[in-house]
């Protein structure tokens, strides 16, 4: 609690010593040159006008946007590729493709770098002050089932499109300094834009946040005329961004 | 930098009037400019913020009745449930620079009409475009002239489960058994930041409009609650 008393009061018809002077005044000083805290400070006096603007540290654009943003009592941190602004084409037409059955990727959880390269910066990271994370991650993304020429009756033999893989499913994390902190569970096949929301106490320490999808799919049975394939899976845009609460 | 003097005494020193009041004097001085010098690290609580949102400012547009706002536009169009009551968020606020716009928005996605969903007339690459529809948020923003606008991001969703290029050819309605099972009811959702990156005092933020569109005007999207929230981050 920064307050402070008289030590060494003088009385009447003392005699006064130097070091008294100087040893109480001392202490009222050392308070008001550097000791202040929320006990001496008034309540309800913080207004917007005695806060420092905000600064951007850092900043880039490339194939993927990135900035960081800091003000007195938070932070706000971004990263993103798009379709619409980074990848410079349109909502409908996605960032890559990976062909399931012919591309390399994993069945446990899949960096996006991993699967295109142009993913490489847009892991998040920052240097956080002690506080809070809130944040969220929003990725629009494709993983639809199949849909082929199937044999409906034997005689005569008669073929109609029908629908395979409605089981096959893909599913989201999201990594704090490679922790999974969020995932979505398994979303079935289907265009889908999916948030991940967060929220995570943290030190003054550096901070990496990342977003990962695991896959399932399987050839499916049935065709006698078409081949038995997985349909591709499809990013159109990934969004990371972060809020540094100040404690 | 309002840090206070003091003079030292030694034993047998015999002080002036002037020195002794030096010290009062210069606390009288460095009291008018308290600053950070003066104070501990992390003194602030958050009972210490006045008025007025010293740090944040929220908006919100919210939409919560059940009448369905139906759209086959191939063009983004501002969804309007009521037909009175446009999911926009009037902002009206001149930021500074580096201050940060954090946009949020939701809804339901009711009983959709998928009555195309795959062309194969279309490039290779884009034949199950017709099965997609999207949403945007668009900035609204005056420089001193007129009003311009800005996309603050898309993002897509599918009317069924069927997949992309390189699936079966048809043009059936969204079958469960002939295509994939039409996806009805389901919630849309996203979030960005648009930071103010110009000089401070030029530009006012006038709106956020939260849009739609479908690729293929044969299919009808239907939506009923939807919601934007838009925190103005300034400290």
């Amino acid at each position: 609690m920064a307050k402070v008393f008289t030590d060494k009061p003088i009385q009447r018809f003392e005699a006064v010593k130097a070091d008294n002077i100087t040893w109480n005044l001392d202490k009222y000083i050392a308070e008001a040159n550097g000791g202040l805290d929320s006990n001496n400070l008034p309540v309800l006096s913080v207004t917007e006008s005695k806060l420092v603007e905000p600064i951007r540290p850092t900043s880039t654009v490339g194939a993927v946007t990135k900035y960081s943003i800091q003000m007195p009592s938070q932070s706000y941190n971004f990263s993103r590729r798009s379709t619409t602004e980074e990848g410079g084409a349109d909502i409908w037409t996605p960032l890559f493709e990976v062909d399931l059955d012919a591309d390399n990727w994993s069945a446990g959880f899949n960096r996006l770098v991993d699967l295109d390269s142009n993913f490489l910066l847009l892991p998040l990271q920052f240097d956080a002050k002690e506080g809070m994370i809130v944040g969220c991650a929003t990725i629009d993304w494709e993983h639809g089932n199949q849909v082929f020429q199937v044999q409906v009756t034997e005689s005569p033999a008669t073929f109609a499109p029908r629908g395979r893989g409605n089981e096959w499913w893909t599913e989201w994390g999201l990594f704090v300094n490679n922790v999974l902190v969020a995932k979505t569970g398994q979303i079935y096949p289907r265009r889908h834009t999916t948030q991940l929301p967060f929220a995570i106490p943290t030190g003054s320490q550096p901070i990496q946040i990342d977003v990962r999808v695991k896959i399932n799919t399987w050839f499916v049975t049935g065709s006698p005329t078409a081949e038995t394939e997985s349909t591709p899976f499809k990013v159109f845009s990934t969004t990371i961004w972060a809020r540094n609460h100040y404690r | 930098m309002p840090l206070i003097t003091n003079t030292v005494w030694n034993e047998g020193d015999i002080p002036t009037a002037a020195a002794l009041n030096a010290p009062y004097d210069s606390a009288a001085t460095a009291s008018a400019a308290v600053d950070g010098d003066n104070c501990k690290d992390n003194w602030i609580t958050i009972f210490h913020f006045g008025s007025g949102n010293p740090c944040n400012n929220l908006y919100s547009f919210v939409y919560d009745g059940t009448s369905e706002f139906s759209t086959s536009s191939t063009s983004y169009v501002t969804i309007n449930s009521t037909g009175v009551n446009p999911a926009e968020i009037s902002l009206n606020y001149v930021p500074n620079q580096y201050e940060v716009l954090r946009l949020e928005a939701s809804g339901l996605v009711t009983n959709i009409d998928a009555t195309v969903t795959y062309d194969e007339t279309l490039p290779v690459g884009d034949r199950g475009n017709p099965n997609y529809y999207a949403f945007r948020l668009l900035l609204t923003y005056n420089d001193g002239g007129g009003n311009l606008t800005i996309s603050l991001g898309e993002w897509g969703y599918s009317f069924t489960s069927a997949g992309g290029d390189g699936r079966y050819y048809t043009t059936l309605p969204g079958d469960p058994e002939e295509t994939g099972v039409p996806i009805g009811y389901q919630t849309f959702q996203f979030s960005t930041l648009y930071p103010y990156t110009g000089t401070t005092g030029v530009r006012t933020l006038v709106k956020v409009e939260l849009q739609a569109k479908v690729y293929d005007n044969s299919n009808v999207l239907k939506i009923d609650r939807n919601n934007i929230i838009a925190v103005r981050a300034k400290h």
